[in-house]
């Protein structure tokens, strides 16, 4: 048999002083930014190539500029951010990527189909689009764009999936996972966004045009239509809220302050940029310049990233809710390894390990690797020694033992009694100034019977989750 | 249980390494025209088609990459995390290489001196060997029989596998590459310098079997792959090389290309070598695949999705061939 198959244990990477969640959420945004924009773009061309083939010479005019864009961002950017996506996930999460394939590897081909077709009509209207006839070069553009919203659909289920998997964690059926609860409510949402995105981007471009000022205003005001659809946004937004799990909602709206900042943060600018484009573009017809929209594209970038913060935030603290913890243990594995030990068949060694001053050290370092590095750092970001490095030993010790009460977006502690403490011993070593010293190695087994008691009571599920 | 999966890893590798093919010849060509400080019909026609080329070529990757993880995962994940920020570092240099790319082709570029546009196309290729080389790493460092290779590494917090398969297996890569982008240049630049071309081909080949063979006689204990266990695989390769040698032999000697039949042996060159790939490495396939995805569903999803996907590329093609002619 394969050696590597046994035990899916995977080597920990380690972003310095960044936890792994921020880089893949840098990558995510830009990505997801760019990806909407494809849409979007798509959606905008199509809409004043109708409008071209029914006379309108200003719009045809548009096209080609804003192609050339749309090209240089979204197929160069938008596909190589969409890979360094799929390489990313891998180095923070690859048990759930790789669940994630394993699951739906067929509807992810049907997606890359999708793309496929994308990048061939984008290319063939690049190359030969003026010399098409108006019937056939808005048939060209319908094909893109469909094939851009398809693409975003079938991921869209996917991603969905991984905060509501609904009934798929009884059945295991792809369609239950697929058409969950918060399918629509995320499409929706994104579709609008992408709509927006792509006229503010417009805008922008309409400031670089060499255009008499009333042809200029003419075209603003006919772009600003594509953010029609943000009036929408509030309802998806909602319904969103209502569907996602019950802790996952309270903590967003005022559980945690972080959550709660980013919501109020993709909600303000949002409300920000569709009062000015509603209101101001499109029912007082008022002319936007370049800076104006460059200045709305800024917010609508915050809210994007805002955004994607909120929905990888309200997973915790799972990667797929109910089925995997953020840190790549799966919740039926806890038990098991409460008793035998979250790194007893690690085969990845330390590589530091002759920092440590004894052998309880490195073993909490391990443990830190194994259960905590998903979302904290030891001394950088969201740091365990800043966290808890100044409280007593045995609140150190009760806090670790029952995890997912000390907060409830965080899994169970999935180890030993011996491991707790090795973990708690090695955040009082790197809280001190006490790394010169000697450090001797706790081996009190009364604390390791208390410890092992609050283990026990607290029980090896999540904070919300029922045993099973 | 495997099988739909090997047979459209292969397939679309295929297509992936000849879109590759193209894109790291291609700009090979047009750096080293610069470089000696002129410019031909093939090089612009090469620099016209190589940002799509390379757009289509990524694309291309996607699908892969998604049945390599499907057949490999354990394998291919390990090497991935283990090469970390070295491994990562291919999406920057792809985004260098792109936007390169698209610089060279650009009307300011055109009004530049011919070693500044030599510059930006040797930046390029530059970026596009050192994925290649990238890839090549990545694949033997998932194949060590030896779970202990991989806790080794990591404990020295190493970013770069050493492995003397590597360089000669770059270089088997670029020999194809060589061999493939000519054909490109039939149908991008009709009737230029066929006699070069063949040239072009020919050593490409003579490279890549020299690079080949090197590969293989590196290829130790060390690594699951199998040589042997690829023999139908690689004489299917051997006969489709032949025959591509055969048809650039007789440009080589006067003869008009045979479009046809080199686009014919061309493809048949890299299905036979992504299979013989496939097949070297097929016993090593994850045994708990069965269990893992035995239960997937959407197959039906993503067969009709070709089909309605091939339909629109289809009508792009047609529509883009009516319009150049028109
Ligand atoms: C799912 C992600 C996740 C995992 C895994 C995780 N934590 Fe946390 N933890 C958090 C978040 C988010 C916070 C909140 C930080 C804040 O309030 O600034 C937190 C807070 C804490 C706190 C401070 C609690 C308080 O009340 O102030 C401690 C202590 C802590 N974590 C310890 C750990 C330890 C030890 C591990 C590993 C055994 C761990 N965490 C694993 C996400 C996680
Ligand atoms: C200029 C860009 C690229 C070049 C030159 C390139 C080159 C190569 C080469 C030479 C190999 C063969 C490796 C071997 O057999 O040892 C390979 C494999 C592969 N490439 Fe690319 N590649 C490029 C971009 C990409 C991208 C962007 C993707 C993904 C989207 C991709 C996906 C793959 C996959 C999945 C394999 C197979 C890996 C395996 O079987 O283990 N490639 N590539």
């Amino acid at each position: 048999m394969d050696p590597s198959t046994s035990v899916p244990f995977y080597p920990v990477v380690e972003f310095g002083p960044a936890m792994r969640g921020l880089a893949i959420g840098a990558v995510g945004i830009v990505h997801v930014f760019l990806a909407q924009f494809a849409i979007g773009g798509g959606m905008l061309l199509t809409y004043l190539q109708w409008r071209a083939g029914r006379g309108d010479d200003l719009a045809r005019r548009f096209i080609g500029s804003f192609f050339k864009y749309l090209v240089l961002v979204s197929f160069v950017a938008g596909a190589l951010t969409g890979v360094a996506m799929w390489l990313m996930t891998i180095q923070v999460g690859p048990r759930t990527i790789g669940l994630m394939v394993d699951e739906f590897h067929w509807v992810w081909a049907t997606e890359w189909v999708c793309f496929f077709v994308e990048v061939v009509a984008g290319y063939t209207f690049l190359r030969v689009g003026d010399r098409l006839s108006d019937a056939l070069r808005l048939r060209l553009l319908a094909l893109y764009t469909g094939a851009a919203i398809a693409s975003l659909f079938w991921i869209n289920g996917i991603l969905a999936w991984q905060l509501t998997p609904g009934d798929w964690v009884r059945t295991h059926d792809l369609w239950a996972g697929f058409w969950n609860p918060s399918f629509w409510p995320s499409l929706g949402y994104r579709l609008a966004v992408a709509a927006t995105l792509a006229a503010l981007a417009a805008i922008l471009v309409v400031g670089t045009l060499e255009l008499p000022r009333a042809d200029r205003h003419r075209l603003v005001s006919v772009i600003a239509r594509l953010m029609l659809p943000m009036l929408a946004m509030p309802v998806f937004g909602l319904w969103f809220m209502a569907v996602i799990p019950d802790d996952s909602r309270r903590w967003l709206t005022g559980g945690s302050v972080a959550m709660s900042m980013f919501l109020g943060i993709a909600a303000g600018a949002t409300l920000l940029i569709g009062a000015y484009a509603l209101v101001g573009l499109v029912w007082k017809h008022l002319y936007a310049s370049g800076a104006t929209a460059a200045l709305l594209l800024a917010l609508a970038f915050a809210a994007t990233a805002a955004g994607e913060f909120v929905r990888e935030g309200a997973r915790k603290p799972y990667t797929v809710r109910g089925v995997l913890y953020s840190n790549a243990i799966a919740p039926d594995e806890v038990a098991r390894l409460r008793r035998v030990g979250s790194v007893a068949d690690d085969p990845y060694p330390l590589r530091d390990a002759a920092r440590y001053p004894n052998p309880q050290l490195a073993l909490g370092a391990r443990v830190y690797r194994a259960q905590c590095s998903a979302c904290h750092t030891l001394a950088g970001a969201n740091a365990l020694v800043e966290l808890m490095g100044g409280w007593g030993l045995e609140q150190q010790r009760l806090n670790v033992a029952q995890l997912q009460r000390t907060k409830g977006f965080m899994p169970p502690f999935a180890g030993t009694a011996a491991e707790v403490e090795a973990l708690v011993q090695l955040v009082r070593w790197e809280h001190g100034d006490a790394l010169e010293r000697a450090w001797p190695a706790s081996d009190d087994p009364a604390a390791l019977a208390r410890i092992q008691a609050w283990l026990d009571e607290a029980g090896p599920f999540a904070a919300g989750a029922v045993a099973p | 249980m495997s099988t739909p999966y090997v047979a459209l890893l292969v397939v679309t590798f295929a297509l992936h390494a000849l879109l590759i093919g193209f894109v790291l010849a291609g700009t090979a060509y047009v750096a080293i025209r610069g470089l000696r400080g002129g410019d031909d019909p093939l090089a612009a026609a090469s620099r016209d088609w190589l940002p799509f080329a390379l757009g289509a070529a990524i694309t291309a990757g996607v699908a892969p990459l998604l049945f390599v993880q499907v057949l490999y995962q354990p394998r291919f994940y390990t090497a991935n995390l283990l090469l970390f920020v070295r491994w990562l570092a291919i999406v920057p240099a792809l985004i260098v290489g792109f936007y390169a790319l698209y610089l060279g082709k650009s009307a300011r570029a055109a009004a530049w001196s011919a070693r500044a546009r030599a510059a930006v196309a040797t930046l390029a290729l530059a970026c596009f060997v050192f994925v290649a080389w990238s890839w090549i790493e990545d694949h033997a460092l998932a194949m060590q029989r030896d779970p202990a290779t991989w806790a080794a590494h990591y404990g020295r917090g190493a970013l770069r596998h050493r492995d003397p398969t590597i360089a000669p297996r770059l270089a088997m890569w670029l020999g194809v590459a060589a061999a493939v982008w000519p054909l490109g240049m039939l149908y991008a630049a009709p009737g230029v310098a066929p006699r070069r071309l063949a040239a072009i081909a020919l050593g490409g080949l003579a490279v890549a079997a020299l690079g080949a063979a090197l590969a293989a006689g590196a290829t130790d204990a060390r690594s699951v792959i199998d040589v042997a266990a690829a023999r139908g695989w690689l004489y299917g390769l051997a006969a489709a090389t032949a025959a591509l040698a055969l048809a650039w032999g007789a440009v080589a000697l006067g003869r008009a290309p045979a479009r046809g039949a080199i686009a014919a042996a061309t493809v048949a060159l890299a299905l036979t070598l992504a299979g013989a790939r496939e097949a070297m490495r097929a016993a090593a396939i994850d045994p708990r695949l069965a269990t893992r995805v035995e239960h997937a569903q959407g197959l039906p999803l993503f067969v009709a999705a070709l089909a309605l996907g091939g339909a629109a590329i289809g009508w792009c093609l047609v529509i883009a061939r009516r319009a150049t002619r028109g």
